[in-house]
């Protein structure tokens, strides 16, 4: 489409500018805040930019608030967890996908897949604290990774199906043809054809465990395990906020994930097909 | 006995269907189970047998009300907002300008941060005394608002911040359905002199219903478990002005210990959220 006139034109260039700074004014703000001395954050009114900028947040966070353990932390559970999904998660695409199974069986599971997405979380959470607990999973990382499979599994399961159902069927056939095994189709032929696919579904899992909360906060009690959405939360919590440590802490928290949503910015559409809607 | 394909299948699908009945199934009956009992926590977690007695103290819990009316309030204003400015920045991209492309990865980042993080950022901001928003306010010769401590305004705070992470969710989803619509029906209506309004109204919004439909639906399922902003932003306060279903049944259980009475409010919450699950798969499997 195109504007024909120039008022028209005037209004869809203020649209555009006031989208972009409505998106961009709070990531601006915390970068400035970061950068900004404890007292200077509280300066009324507040400065643009830092009049004294300095790295004493960043300093403070990486020394005395040793905070890449938390980075450590997430990185374990949510690759951890990306990486289990995607173990199980291709065997059940790929049956779905491809091989078929009784019935609606298929159809039911990948029903059951979507509603799972859509549920809240915490409505499961008490039950599944006590299945942690019953198996001595609280409290620790591997608990966590099992925890997340409930947002992580379903959501592999969904992208794969899809992006199996895209793979041509004629060097799958081939290789059944010369005798190899589903297993070996799948492992040898059609997984690496597939490979750019099933490395964005593993980024996906990735952030969005990376940015899970609820259930590392239930499930995590060592401060020594906390991930980083819950070391955050726990500076937001405190009596006196340091406010530049807290932006800085965000800044360290959400760098990973920006780093990684630019390789997969083109995929985040086709992510979107886990709607159930059928693009 | 030959081994057929569809039994090949049932193996390879095992181990997630495995998991997924012990972390998603299991835990949706036993949600049910334990909600008819005290969990005594201390003593190993032993049960006694209530009947509907949590049912029956929810019921008459003012805190559950208010907060069940307080998640209805944030899932109808963060969804109507989402949608209609999802839509106004759909249609504002649909029309041709250099570099749109590049634009729209930013656009959509808010929805790819960690909410906790983005909560933090926004509650930076509010700050009544030194945070930007005020300082904005006071640009434009407006009175100072005390956000996230003033009953009237700590709901519609907690929206704010919703709306700038998800309305991008919007935008893809009725964004992807403009791009379906023909180029060839829009330039037809152009070149018969049809304005943008009038392409909007008459040949863009009917054949996108079903897309504005699916993301409100989509959407106030999502918003349905508010949690993290509220934990972040006011920790239900002022008052009970903020406090939600999943932060209350939180309180309840990993606070309190109540797991039998927060189980019970769990699944409420959990019925009523797939009443409305449902509908939406009726609505979206349609014609299937």
């Amino acid at each position: 489409m195109r504007t024909t006139s120039k008022i028209g034109r005037i209004l869809h260039v203020v649209a555009v500018v006031l989208a972009l700074a409505w998106t961009i004014f709070p990531l601006y703000w915390i970068i400035v805040t970061s950068f900004k001395q404890s007292w200077e954050v509280l300066l009324w009114p507040p400065t643009p930019i830092p009049l004294h900028p300095t790295l004493e947040n960043y300093v403070k966070l990486l020394t005395k608030d040793r905070f890449y353990i938390y980075i450590l932390n997430s990185l374990i559970v949510s690759s951890g967890a990306a990486t289990l999904s995607l173990l199980l998660g291709s065997l059940a695409a790929y049956a779905l996908a491809r091989i078929g199974l009784p019935g609606k069986f298929g159809n039911i599971f990948l029903v059951w897949v979507l509603v799972i997405r859509m549920i809240p979380p915490i409505t499961i959470a008490i039950p599944l604290f006590t299945i942690l607990r019953s198996f001595g999973l609280l409290d620790t990382r591997l608990g966590l990774i099992i925890a997340y499979q409930v947002y992580t599994l379903p959501y592999t399961i969904w992208l794969l199906h899809s992006f199996f159902a895209a793979v041509p069927r004629d060097i799958e056939w081939a290789a059944l043809v010369d005798g190899a095994t589903r297993l070996q189709a799948l492992l040898r032929v059609i997984l690496p054809a597939m490979a750019p696919g099933l490395v964005t579904v593993l980024i996906l899992s990735m952030i969005m465990s990376w940015n899970e909360f609820l259930y590392a906060l239930i499930f995590i009690n060592s401060p020594e395990k906390y991930t980083v959405t819950v070391i955050v939360a726990n500076y937001i919590q405190e009596f006196t906020i340091d406010w530049g440590r807290l932006a800085g802490s965000g800044m360290l928290s959400m760098l990973p994930v920006l780093a990684l949503t630019f390789y997969v910015q083109k995929y985040v559409i086709r992510g979107l097909a886990y709607t159930g809607v059928k693009a | 006995m030959k081994i057929r394909d569809e039994h090949i299948g049932l193996v390879f699908i095992a181990p997630a269907l495995f998991i997924l009945l012990i972390l998603t199934a299991y835990p949706m009956i036993d949600v049910i189970f334990l909600s008819l009992h005290k969990v005594d926590v201390l003593a190993g977690f032993k049960l006694i047998y209530l009947g509907l007695q949590n049912y029956i103290n929810t019921f008459s819990d003012d805190l559950f009300r208010t907060a069940f009316i307080n998640t209805l309030q944030f899932v109808i204003g963060a969804t109507t907002l989402e949608v209609l400015l999802g839509l106004l920045l759909a249609i504002v991209f649909s029309i041709e300008f250099r570099g749109k492309n590049k634009l729209v990865p930013l656009i959509v980042m808010p929805m790819m941060l960690p909410t906790i993080v983005i909560s933090s950022f926004w509650r930076i901001m509010y700050h009544t005394e030194f945070g930007v928003i005020n300082a904005l306010l006071k640009l434009a010769g407006l009175p100072p608002v005390n956000w996230l401590g003033d009953v009237h305004t700590a709901m519609l705070s907690v929206i704010i911040v919703d709306v700038w992470q998800y309305t991008p969710f919007a935008f893809l989803v009725i964004y992807a359905g403009i791009q379906s619509i023909p180029p060839s029906i829009i330039n037809a209506a152009l070149v018969d002199g049809a304005s943008l309004p009038q392409i909007t109204r008459y040949i863009i919004l009917p054949l996108i219903k079903r897309h504005i439909l699916v993301v409100a639906m989509l959407r106030i399922i999502d918003t349905f478990r508010i949690f993290d902003k509220v934990f972040a932003l006011t920790g239900g306060g002022p008052g009970n002005a903020t406090e939600v279903l999943s932060f209350i049944i939180y309180k309840n259980a990993f606070r309190y210990y109540e797991f039998g009475y927060a189980a019970s409010q769990a699944v409420i919450m959990l019925v009523t959220v797939l009443v409305i699950i449902i509908a939406y798969l009726k609505i979206t499997r349609r014609g299937e």
